[in-house]
């Protein structure tokens, strides 16, 4: 019975609910646009300290220094964004599709090992015939990148058509073995992997068509190109799982028998959403050398499938961009609890230990991650505010027809 | 041009290794597949108990026993004493820990996540208190002799006496799970947990106690094996996944499977290198990517395979339950 009056007095809950549902429906555009800002941020920072300084205000450089040691720098942010993408990735098969992967490794380390093979095997002066090191060398970045995409997408397809028919922990399980055989191929065919020393001093990482260098000596250039391609993809993400499609994951996720009856067949979905989310997990390997110019052999390891589902847990597999606030908690604690805290207290250099606790408790009391607890929080109090609201409301009317007159806002 | 072929000696030195390998994975395989086929929880710190083990073991070895009692006598005290801590650290998880999120829907899942986390949490937990580098923990000396020497052969007496007593405990885990009360309601609720609540059993103790099993088991596991490995933080990363490939392939739940699936994986582990010495791999396949050095190293790979083979044609393993899983 809530006419326009109660529905914008009741409906509104305090500022915080609202602050978080304006963030919670632009928060992609804000985040990008944050992001897009950030290293000249970082810039007049620094700028500010050096102002500071030869102004002789040491007090305020001092403490505006060590401010920014507490601010994730350039090469931080980018290892941030590229598992952001890696955890927004997986948790279209983890969050969406309620598919638990542990072996997502697999897929971002074969992205990785495309690029980095292809600049080891391609480069000038190899056997390889020499009409292929030239195109290679005029435009490598495009090359290797499109490659790993495809390799992803096949290697993807391959494990998926394995794996997907199984449910639940068994598909767990399954995960795990098949990408541990990734794993221990790398590190047996090591004349071709590099084994346990991984493929190192990749040259030519140059985006041909741009003449863009990028990789560890420039970093603001690297940042900037791995952002535009995250972002990018991050958006046909945001696409696909807005689409139909993503709608029939989420009915898998709660009901698959459900689903079926309603005519999807269910495996050929998960086949594909499983290829979906493997193929920019690849691409978030291949990006991760691009940076590191080297591919080392823990990309494919089950450590890295673990760091993934940490990552997305942390932040909630229930929020689009809960990987991404897992990705920035995951990593800038351990940037802070190795390089800052363990200034103080020497046992912070055992950064898993707390990693693996913190992961624990989230598990058994925030199960939702951070992100989607505060948006339980949030959706509980409206509720609750609402609820009570309406209880007053019906109160109001039943007391003015009883009594024949008006109560609070409420007319007989 | 290398002919290849392998000695007798040497085979039998590999099937023996194998069945030392075996009896350390079917004292793992039948802690976790206990604990899964009664909670349907897979125990991701199965790896990181056994881990614990090893450190308790030497825990108790240095904190002055040697003086006492002498070498052996400390080695026998703390091979005895370890299951005990284990199976109370395994209680107290249980109680405190993994209990709580049994309610919740997506239970299974979560005892996943937490045994994982736990799995990231102890090594580093565990170097913060011992170190990083590895703990020695010898084999004391009146199971250094040999038991029979031939040309290349050496059957050693320690390893013997980890067959041996991995078989009396899988003959103690036979009477306690077919021939005691406990033993009867871990299998029915095992086979059907709702049942058991429903008699009127209190299934949160028996669960807690099965977990605690499991758990020992895991640590005894570890100490057993530590004075031929060293005793370091990471060595349960490998002996978990392999013990994840013995219990699929043996059978999830069951008490036979995990034996036979130790016994064989255990002698798969151990054979695959033979494969790259035999006449035919050196003679035909050398250079090539399945040549003698790609056998030398391939147990790892060949186990996985195998696992993924047994998921794929017949997910229950060898001995396990119909249709548990799909």
């Amino acid at each position: 019975m809530a006419n326009e009056t109660s529905h914008s007095r009741f409906a509104r809950g305090n500022f915080w609910t609202w602050l978080f549902e304006f963030f919670d429906h632009y928060g992609i555009l804000i985040l990008g646009a944050f992001l897009l800002v950030y290293p000249f941020l970082l810039q007049w920072l620094n700028a500010l300290i050096f102002l500071a300084e030869d102004h002789d205000m040491m007090n305020l450089a001092y403490f505006l220094s060590r401010l920014r040691a507490f601010i994730p720098s350039t090469p931080l942010m980018i290892q941030i964004i590229i598992y952001a993408f890696f955890g927004i990735a997986f948790n279209v098969i983890m969050g969406y599709t309620g598919m638990l992967s542990l072996g997502h490794a697999a897929f971002f380390g074969v992205g990785g090992y495309t690029v980095g093979l292809m600049h080891h095997w391609f480069r000038p002066g190899s056997q390889v015939p020499s009409w292929i090191t030239n195109a290679f060398t005029a435009y490598p970045l495009e090359i290797s990148l499109i490659s790993s995409v495809v390799v992803s997408a096949l290697v993807a397809w391959t494990v998926g058509i394995l794996a997907s028919q199984k449910r639940g922990v068994y598909f767990a399980m399954l995960t795990l073995a098949l990408s541990q055989v990734f794993y221990y191929a790398a590190q047996t065919f090591d004349d071709i992997t590099g084994g346990t020393d991984g493929r190192g001093g990749l040259q030519n990482m140059r985006l041909g068509t741009l003449d863009l260098r990028v990789g560890i000596m420039d970093a603001e250039v690297t940042y900037y190109f791995i952002f535009i391609i995250v972002a990018i993809s991050t958006a046909i993400i945001w696409q696909i799982l807005r689409s139909p499609f993503g709608h029939v994951l989420q009915a898998i996720r709660e009901n698959e028998r459900r689903a079926r009856n309603c005519g999807y067949d269910t495996n050929k979905v998960r086949l594909l959403a499983f290829t979906v989310s493997g193929v920019f997990s690849g691409l978030a390997g291949a990006l991760a050398i691009i940076y590191g110019e080297s591919v080392p052999i823990e990309n494919i390891h089950f450590v890295t499938s673990g760091q993934v589902v940490i990552i997305s847990l942390f932040g909630g597999t229930g929020v689009f961009l809960g990987p991404a606030a897992g990705s920035f908690i995951y990593w800038y604690l351990r940037q802070l609890m190795s390089t800052e805290f363990v200034k103080y207290l020497a046992i912070f250099q055992y950064w898993e230990m707390w990693v693996g606790g913190i992961f624990i408790l989230i598990v058994l009391f925030l199960p939702q991650g951070i992100l989607g607890t505060i948006r339980s929080w949030t959706v509980d109090y409206r509720t609750k505010r609402l609820l009570r609201a309406l209880g007053q409301r019906q109160g109001e009317e039943v007391a003015s027809q009883a009594l024949g007159r008006e109560v609070g806002d409420a007319r007989p | 041009m290398p002919e290849g072929g392998i000695l007798l000696e040497e085979f039998i030195q590999h099937l023996f290794l194998g069945l030392v390998q075996g009896a350390i994975y079917v004292l793992l395989a039948l802690g976790l597949s206990i604990i899964f086929g009664l909670m349907g929880i897979i125990n991701f710190g199965h790896g990181v108990f056994y881990m614990l083990g090893a450190y308790v073991g030497y825990t108790v070895i240095n904190i002055g026993l040697i003086p006492v009692v002498g070498v052996n006598a400390a080695f026998v005290i703390a091979l005895a004493s370890v299951p005990l801590v284990m199976f109370g650290i395994g209680l107290a998880f249980e109680k405190y820990v993994m209990s709580r999120i049994y309610e919740t829907p997506n239970a299974r899942f979560s005892g996943v996540l937490i045994t994982f986390g736990l799995s990231i949490f102890l090594p580093d937990f565990i170097r913060m208190l011992y170190g990083r580098p590895g703990k020695p923990l010898n084999i004391p000396p009146m199971l250094q002799v040999s038991l029979l020497e031939i040309g290349t052969l050496n059957i050693s007496s320690y390893r013997t006496f980890i067959i041996a007593v991995a078989a009396v405990l899988v003959v103690l885990l036979w009477f306690l799970l077919f021939k005691t009360n406990l033993g009867m309601v871990i299998r029915a609720g095992t086979s059907n947990n709702t049942m058991v609540q429903v008699l009127g059993i209190n299934v949160s103790r028996v669960w807690t106690q099965t977990f605690g099993l499991g758990i020992a088991l895991a640590g005894f596991s570890g100490v057993m094996i530590s004075p031929l490995f060293a005793v370091e933080p990471t060595m349960g990363d490998s002996i978990l996944i392999q013990t994840f490939i013995v219990v699929v392939v043996g059978g999830m739940g069951s008490f036979v499977g995990p034996v036979i699936g130790g016994l064989i994986i255990g002698q798969l582990w151990a054979l695959t290198p033979l494969v790259g010495r035999t006449e035919f791999v050196v003679q035909h396949l050398t250079g090539t990517l399945i040549g003698p050095s790609f056998w030398e190293k391939a147990s790892d790979i060949l186990l996985f395979v195998v696992m993924a083979l047994i998921l794929l044609l017949r997910p229950r393993g060898l001995f396990g339950q119909e249709g548990a899983f799909d």
